[in-house]
C-alpha cells in the first residue's frame, strides 16, 4: 500500500513538522542497498585525504582507473588548493617520517588538530643532516647528507611527494658543488615544476631543470646581475610562479631575487633595511618577516601591494614569548596568519598563530605524531623537526 | 518578505508545501519557475525522490534560505561576523549530518543530484568521505556493494606500490 502522509512545513509560525528518517547506523556495515552513479563516487572520492585515496586503489579494478585518471588528479589537486593542510617532518636516525594535519581554522577556534602520519622514508647509510624548503603545490625540495661506512659523505638532492611517495633525485650539476644552493618553483600557467640552481666557481653560473621530462638534465641559463645568495638562504617562496629568494648585490645592499618560472628570467627589489628576514607568502603576496634583533620580539612584516612599484604596505607585530626560541621558519596561511612552531621537537607540539590585523596570538597543539613513532629514549629523539603551512596535497606522478 | 508557496510531492504521495525561495535552491524546480510550468495549484511531481528523504532536502533549503537573505542585509560584515556566521551554519549542517546513516546519506546524495543542489551535493559528499576515510578496502567494497574484481597477486601488488622507500 502506498503510504500517504502529509507533511507540512509551517515556517511562519517557526515550527516544523518532519519526520526525520533515523535508521540504526548498524545497517551501514552490512552494506547500503542505494547504487551510486559513477560521477557521485568520483565527487566523494575527491573529498578524501591522499592517504584514504592511495589506499582504496584496491578497492576495484574500476576505482583503481579512476584514481589514475589524469583529470582526477587534477581535480583532486584543486579541490586540495582550497584546504591547505600543515606538514610535518622529521627524522629519527635515518629514517624520516611525514605528518600532515589540517589547517586548525580560527573560526573553529580549534585548540587542537591531530596529525595522521603520511609515509615513512629510509635513507641509504646513515642520515646526517637534512634541509627541507617550502612545499610547492604538494611537492617539496629536500637536501641531505648520508654517510655510508667507507664512503665519503653524499648530498643528495631530491624532490619528493610526501602524498604519492614519489621521489626524483636531481641530477649531479657540473661545477663546484660546494656553494650549490637549489631553489624550487611552480609554475600554474603551463603547468610546471621547474628546479633553478646556482653553482659558483670564479663566476657564479645558473642552471634550470624542467621536471616531468624524460631526461633529467640541467640547461644553462643567463643572469645580467651579478648576485650572490646569502648561505643562510634557506628560506625561499614560490608565490604563483615566482621564486623568491635573499641576495646580495655586489655584497653590499639587500636584495629579493624574483625568479620567473615561466620565462626563466630575473628581476630584483631592493630592501632599505639589512637585516634577518623571512619571505613568507601573505595572501598571495610576497610578504618579507623581518626582525630587528635576535631574541627580539618585535618585528615587521612587509606585504608586497604592487610589484611593479615595489609599494609595500608595513605592520609592526609582537611575537610572543615562544617565538624566541629558534624556528626553523616562518610562514604565513591562506587566512594571512603568520605561523611558526619551533625547529626542535617538543612534546606538547605547538604551532603559533598570530594575527595581523587582531593582532592576537593562538596556540595549537598538534596531536597524534608521538603516539605513532614512540619517541621515548636518546636514540628515537626526532631531529632536524620542520613545519609547513600552505601544504596541498597532489597525487601527480612527475 | 511575502513568498509564493510552491507543493512538491514525493514519489510516494507525501506533498510537501515550501516557499519558493527555499525551491529556488533546487536548479530543477528553479528551471521550471523560471519556464512557468508550476500550476499554483497543483504540486510538482518528484518521483525520484521519497518523502523520508524530500523532508531532509527541504530541510537543508529552508536552512539555507535564511543565510543568504542575511548575506543581502550585512553585506558589510565584519570578518567576525562572518566568521560567526558561516560557524552557525557549519554547526548546523553538522548537527543535520549527525546520526544519519549512510544509507540516508546516499538517497540524500541521490535526490540532491537530481534536483541539483550544489551545495547539498557538496555537504553529503563530503560528510560520507570522512566516514569512510579511515575504513579498509574490505569495508569500502561492503559500504559500496562493490565486488573484488583483483587477482589476490594483483592486489598485494598495489598494497606494495604504496609502502615508500628512500634509497
Amino acid at each position: 500500500m502506498k503510504r500517504q502522509q502529509n507533511y507540512w512545513l509551517n515556517r511562519r509560525n517557526g515550527r516544523k513538522i518532519i519526520r526525520r528518517n533515523k535508521q540504526s547506523s548498524a545497517s551501514t556495515y552490512i552494506g547500503v542497498t542505494v547504487t551510486l552513479p559513477i560521477d557521485l563516487i568520483i565527487e566523494i572520492l575527491l573529498r578524501l585525504p591522499a592517504k584514504s585515496i592511495a589506499n582504496f586503489r584496491c578497492v576495484s579494478k574500476q576505482w583503481s582507473s579512476i584514481i589514475r585518471r589524469p583529470n582526477f588528479t587534477e581535480s583532486f589537486s584543486k579541490n586540495s588548493l582550497s584546504r591547505p593542510r600543515l606538514l610535518f617532518t622529521f627524522r629519527i636516525v635515518s629514517k624520516w617520517h611525514f605528518f600532515s594535519s589540517p589547517q586548525p581554522r580560527i573560526s573553529f577556534d580549534e585548540k587542537s588538530v591531530v596529525a595522521t602520519d603520511y609515509r615513512m622514508g629510509y635513507s641509504r647509510g646513515q642520515l646526517i643532516r637534512m634541509k627541507i624548503w617550502q612545499s610547492v603545490h604538494g611537492f617539496i625540495y629536500l637536501n641531505y647528507v648520508a654517510r655510508c661506512k667507507g664512503k665519503i659523505d653524499e648530498v643528495i638532492n631530491v624532490i619528493c611527494n610526501p602524498c604519492t611517495g614519489q621521489h626524483i633525485y636531481l641530477p649531479q650539476v657540473k661545477g663546484n658543488n660546494y656553494y650549490l644552493r637549489c631553489f624550487f618553483g611552480y609554475d600554474p600557467i603551463g603547468k610546471q615544476f621547474k628546479v633553478l640552481c646556482r653553482t659558483q666557481n670564479l663566476f657564479e653560473h645558473y642552471q634550470v631543470l624542467t621536471l616531468g621530462t624524460r631526461e633529467l638534465s640541467w640547461r644553462k641559463i643567463e643572469c645580467s646581475f651579478r648576485h650572490c645568495s646569502k648561505k643562510e638562504t634557506n628560506n625561499a617562496v614560490c608565490i604563483n610562479g615566482v621564486i623568491y629568494y635573499k641576495a646580495l648585490i655586489n655584497n653590499s645592499s639587500s636584495t629579493i631575487v624574483c625568479f620567473d618560472v615561466r620565462s626563466e628570467k630575473f628581476s630584483f627589489i631592493e630592501i632599505e633595511k639589512a637585516m634577518p628576514l623571512n619571505l613568507i607568502n601573505y595572501k598571495g603576496k610576497l610578504g618579507v618577516l623581518l626582525c630587528f634583533d635576535y631574541g627580539s620580539s618585535l618585528a615587521e612584516v612587509w606585504v608586497l601591494d604592487d610589484a611593479k612599484k615595489v609599494k609595500w604596505s608595513k605592520h609592526t607585530i609582537v611575537l610572543p614569548n615562544p617565538a624566541r626560541k629558534p624556528i626553523n621558519s616562518i610562514w604565513a596561511t591562506d587566512t594571512g596568519e603568520i605561523a611558526w612552531a619551533s625547529s626542535r621537537w617538543t612534546n606538547p607540539l605547538y604551532v603559533y598563530y598570530y594575527h595581523l590585523e587582531r593582532q592576537s596570538v593562538r596556540r595549537v597543539e598538534i596531536k597524534g605524531i608521538k603516539d605513532k613513532v614512540l619517541i621515548g629514549g636518546d636514540h628515537d629523539h626526532p631531529n632536524n623537526f620542520f613545519a609547513f603551512t600552505n601544504h596541498v596535497e597532489n597525487l601527480m606522478f612527475l | 518578505m511575502s513568498s509564493n508557496m510552491i507543493m512538491l510531492k514525493s514519489s510516494d504521495g507525501a506533498s510537501f508545501e515550501i516557499e519558493e525561495a527555499a525551491a529556488r535552491k533546487s536548479k530543477i524546480i528553479a528551471n521550471m519557475i523560471e519556464v512557468e510550468c508550476v500550476d499554483e495549484d497543483k504540486a510538482i511531481p518528484l518521483q525520484n525522490v521519497t518523502g523520508n528523504i524530500l523532508a531532509l532536502v527541504i530541510e537543508y533549503c529552508n536552512k539555507h534560505i535564511v543565510d543568504d537573505d542575511d548575506d543581502v542585509a550585512t553585506e558589510e560584515a565584519s570578518e567576525e561576523e562572518e566568521e560567526a556566521k558561516k560557524k552557525k551554519v557549519d554547526d548546523w549542517e553538522a548537527e543535520f549530518m549527525n546520526s544519519m546513516s549512510l544509507e540516508t546519506m546516499f538517497e540524500l546524495l541521490l535526490a540532491a543530484n537530481y534536483l541539483n543542489i550544489k551545495s547539498l551535493i557538496d555537504l553529503v559528499c563530503q560528510t560520507i568521505a570522512n566516514n569512510i576515510k579511515d575504513k579498509t578496502p574490505e569495508e569500502v567494497r561492503k559500504i559500496f556493494s562493490i565486488e573484488n574484481d583483483f587477482t589476490p597477486e594483483e592486489e598485494e601488488e598495489i598494497r606494495k606500490e604504496n609502502a615508500w622507500a628512500f634509497g
